[in-house]
């Protein structure tokens, strides 16, 4: 099973938002939280768009 | 005192040409869609630019305070700071590389406070503020301007009058470049304040605990208005070259999602770059098409801005305070 590009795009966001999480003032730290939230979100609905949209010898929605 | 109102009207050029850079991110979309023509995109910006007069300066007090110990800050240190951010901003414009001011002004200043008084003279709560803020604001803005294009495709994807579709969004285009460019004030023209606040701190004109005087806030955002006006006559010039053709529904999810991204640090006193918080938006509102719409070359050499930008100007301003020390 291959995730499509942007599935993997929204993935690395979730991934960056958490890494700089640690480094941030505590005060600002919601603001990582919910922006990997987001980008969760997104990544999780690429996802499912690409595996809907691969029908037998379909490739990815033009990603 | 010479010295004083010398280093002031240094501090004010930047702000000038920090406006005069980044007309192109406030005017650039409501030009090329043709919602304004270029004389009225250039009023536009410039106007809302210089209302962010009536907002908070907490971004002011960050860079004053927040960036160098204060007991380290005198003229010339300041001045070595402004002279890194300004050599810098030429160097990266002759070899067009995306230049951040307020990064370079940041490096700027912790080199030359750090050739005066050593490695113990930063601040790192300071720093713990703003150093993730330089990823984390291109990836907010990118976020937001994704969710809010999907959220209104999502909203209309009924909607069979295009046309008159389009025509909405290109009015509600004028309030997103409005609040963009308030945005831009309220952050980059900060940038300035706080350098002439902690200048005027560090000559004993204001107590350390004082806020940024009217007088202050008044020629910062009048020089970065300026700049505005003059950079976006500058672009009229070259408009049909170089400016991508973009739909209104674009345009206006990006600058919505760098204006709220830009009011956020503002209010919580973050000095970021409104070139890469604009960047990261317009690449979100790409990646809604889909990845290859993208013109990764740029968010590339954004990368490299992040990368060279601090340890450049840290770089120099240490040079030129080093030479600042000796000559005094």
């Amino acid at each position: 099973v291959r995730l499509s590009r942007r599935a993997v795009f929204f993935v690395a966001c979730v991934l960056l938002c958490l890494v700089l999480a640690p480094p941030s003032p505590p005060e600002f730290r919601w603001v990582n939280y919910a922006m990997a939230g987001v980008a969760g979100f997104w990544a999780v609905m690429m996802a499912i768009e690409s595996f809907r949209s691969r029908g037998p010898g379909e490739r990815g929605a033009g990603l | 005192m010479a010295a004083l109102i010398f280093v002031v009207l240094v501090a004010l050029a930047f702000d000038f040409f920090n406006g005069f850079h980044d007309a192109a991110n406030s005017i650039a979309t409501v030009v090329s869609t043709r919602v304004l023509s270029p004389r009225f995109a250039v009023a536009w910006a410039a106007f809302f630019n210089f209302a962010a007069l009536l907002l908070g300066t907490n971004v002011a007090a960050t860079i004053a305070k927040d960036v160098v110990d204060q007991g380290v800050l005198t003229i010339g240190v300041i001045f070595a700071g402004l002279v890194g951010a300004i050599a810098w901003d030429i160097i990266t414009w002759w070899f067009g590389l995306p230049t951040s001011s307020s990064h370079a002004l940041i490096g700027g200043m912790a080199g030359a406070a750090v050739a005066a008084a050593g490695w113990s003279s930063l601040v790192p709560e300071g720093f713990r503020k703003i150093l993730p803020y330089i990823v984390l604001s291109p990836i907010v803005g990118l976020l937001l301007a994704f969710t809010v294009m999907v959220g209104v495709y999502w909203l209309f994807h009924r909607y069979r009058k295009v046309e008159r579709l389009n025509r909405g969004f290109r009015r509600m285009q004028l309030v997103s470049a409005a609040a963009f460019s308030l945005g831009h004030g309220t952050n980059d023209a900060q940038k300035t304040m706080g350098i002439i606040l902690a200048l005027l701190i560090a000559e004993h004109h204001l107590p350390a605990t004082a806020g940024v005087p009217l007088w202050v806030k008044f020629s910062a955002l009048f020089a970065i208005a300026l700049g505005t006006a003059f950079g976006g006559w500058r672009i009229v010039h070259t408009l049909g070259a170089r400016i991508t053709k973009l739909q209104p529904l674009g345009g206006f999810s990006a600058e919505t999602a760098a204006a709220a991204t830009l009011f956020f640090t503002a209010h919580a006193g973050i000095p970021v770059s409104t070139t890469h918080t604009i960047t990261g938006a317009v690449v979100g509102v790409g990646t809604v098409q889909r990845i290859s719409a993208v013109r990764w070359g740029v968010a590339g050499r954004v990368l490299w801005a992040w990368v060279l930008t601090i340890p450049g100007t840290f770089a120099i301003a240490w040079l030129v305070e080093l030479v600042v020390r000796m000559g005094s």
